[in-house]
């Protein structure tokens, strides 16, 4: 009898620990790597150039009610008065570059697997639906820039904006 | 040997507790290794409203102000400083809830809407695994009009810069630096009493790109309610006669906040050889249907040109209700075939148990009788 009190009580204690620190898990957030772009050298045509970067992570674990994230940027520009406008400035996401690191096994899907353009309005690129996706998740998004010939030389910058949010 | 079950038990307890515990410290520590991680949630849910488990909802009336908190946390493994700010609810392309940035305006109904909330800190630091509550009053105005009224409460750190070859660039080189600012943000919903009205308007359907892995169609919609919408529905291909059908994309449309006009991409994967076409678009929100039909596309050497609406009337409502009637069919014969799949099934293991356990009992009688 005692050794069936104390299966019970161990039982009981393991699914308590478990869902006190799940509870207490419940954060949703995301890790970026930084973009990089290879220098170029101008030779007056449109240049194309695949950016790089290391896997983006979000934790969801404790999410149970769906969540989803954006991504907006802003032109590139010289300090000089050189502009390279955001629309050159391509992303995608596509369904292969999402993996599991912990919980849920059903991932995270992207909604937007094709080249677009940025801009200043967010878009939407991965979503998880209401009752989905509560767990770890690394993906890697893809950018790509295209240099425009009429570009003037110098170093460039803009900024890239990743969101993260719970809504409707 | 009741003892040696019992305390095999209990180890067996103990590996599964340990084995939850392990995979809750896998995920900090997975987290960790790619550097800060900060979040924001609602300290606590509403009873009957489970997306306050998600989110922040209010049903309030004009004139009223309360009080809440939400709960800022840092699960990363190093301190991190975090701007925290009220801002006005957007739709991001493809749809569903964003906030614009600290400052910005929404241009739908939620504009302004940040201003009703005000937060005790502009600024918290957090060490690693800290998390702190922090207040915030909404005060909704006397004059609030009816519906539902978006905004977010955000936390954003300090951009990551990529790293630079040099500082500067050489003549006739270019280089780039690219800042990238984490948020987060969680949807506070003001739902004022009144009348809903639920409306939604297709503005434009277009090929928005073709390549050589597929084509990309984009469509504009414009929610003209009071309350956030989700639409499905069809994106149809036809030939210029429309007698002929093409292609028939379902679709399924994320959240448009009331006011608001939002551009959803839909891909296909594959291209459309030259030749003139039609494009319809038909979605049903709230048991309503809204179409826009015959938009003329014409592609000439793989590329695609937009005429507008070239022909009207194509589908008849009866014609557009087959397309979701046959939607519905096939979603439901899918459950049919998972219930006879789980009959099957659960028939089977019950034989196996049966003669597992027929053979038992006939070992447990041949035994008897010896």
């Amino acid at each position: 009898m005692n050794s069936k009190r104390s299966v019970f009580l161990a039982i009981f204690a393991a699914f308590l620990a478990a869902g006190i620190l799940v509870t207490h898990s419940a954060a949703l957030s995301v890790s970026t790597s930084a973009v990089n772009f290879p220098g170029l050298t101008l030779n007056g045509y449109d240049q194309i150039l695949a950016g790089s970067t290391a896997a983006w992570q979000v934790d969801a674990s404790g999410e149970a009610g769906g969540w989803h994230a954006t991504i907006l940027a802003t032109n590139f520009g010289n300090g000089a008065g050189g502009i390279i406008d955001v629309g050159y400035l391509e992303f995608r996401l596509a369904d292969a570059n999402i993996s599991l690191v912990s919980g849920d096994p059903v991932l995270p899907t992207s909604t937007q697997t094709s080249f677009v353009p940025l801009s200043g309005t967010a878009i939407k690129f991965i979503s998880a639906a209401s009752g989905t996706s509560d767990g770890i998740y690394d993906f890697l998004p893809e950018f790509q820039l295209t240099v425009p010939a009429e570009t003037y030389y110098g170093t460039y910058t803009n900024t890239i904006t990743i969101a993260i949010n719970t809504g409707p | 040997m009741k003892i040696f079950r019992s305390s095999k038990r209990i180890f067996l307890v103990i590996v599964f507790a340990g084995s939850m515990l392990g995979s809750f410290v896998d995920s900090v520590i997975a987290q960790s290794s790619t550097g800060i991680s900060f979040g924001i949630r609602p300290t606590k849910a509403l009873e009957g409203q489970e997306e306050t488990f998600s989110y922040f909802s209010y049903r309030v009336s004009p004139g009223s102000v309360f009080d809440d908190e939400a709960l800022v946390l840092n699960d990363g493994d190093e301190a991190v400083t975090l701007k925290i700010y009220a801002a006005d609810g957007v739709t991001a392309r493809n749809g569903g809830t964003d906030f614009t940035e600290f400052g910005g305006a929404s241009t739908g109904a939620s504009l302004g809407s940040h201003a009703w909330i005000s937060l005790s800190v502009n600024e918290i630091t957090l060490a690693p695994g800290e998390e702190q509550k922090i207040p915030f009053r909404v005060s909704i105005p006397a004059d609030a009009s009816a519906g539902q009224h978006i905004a977010g409460l955000v936390v954003e750190a300090i951009p990551e810069v990529s790293t630079l070859d040099s500082p500067d660039a050489a003549d006739g080189e270019a280089q780039f630096n690219v800042k990238v600012i984490r948020r987060v943000g969680v949807a506070v919903v003001m739902d004022i009493p009144g009348e809903q009205i639920s409306s939604l308007e297709i503005d434009n359907i277009f090929l928005y790109q073709q390549e050589e892995d597929g084509t990309t169609f984009a469509v504009d919609l414009r929610n003209t309610g009071n309350v956030f919408l989700q639409s499905s529905g069809f994106f149809v291909v036809t030939d210029r006669t429309a007698e002929n059908l093409i292609t028939t994309i379902p679709l399924q449309f994320d959240t448009i906040l009331p006011g608001d006009a939002v551009t959803f991409y839909v891909p296909r994967a594959a291209r459309f050889a030259d030749g003139e076409y039609l494009l319809s678009v038909f979605l049903e929100h709230e048991g309503k249907k809204v179409v826009l039909e015959g938009v003329g596309m014409k592609i000439k050497n793989g590329q695609p040109e937009l005429e507008g609406v070239v022909r009207e009337n194509i589908f008849s409502p009866e014609e557009i209700e087959v397309f979701f009637a046959d939607a519905e069919k096939e979603a439901g014969s899918v459950w049919i075939t998972i219930a006879v799949a789980s009959f099957v099934l659960a028939f089977i293991l019950g034989g196996i148990i049966y003669w597992v356990g027929g053979k038992k009992e006939a070992k447990k009688s041949r035994h008897v009788l010896r």
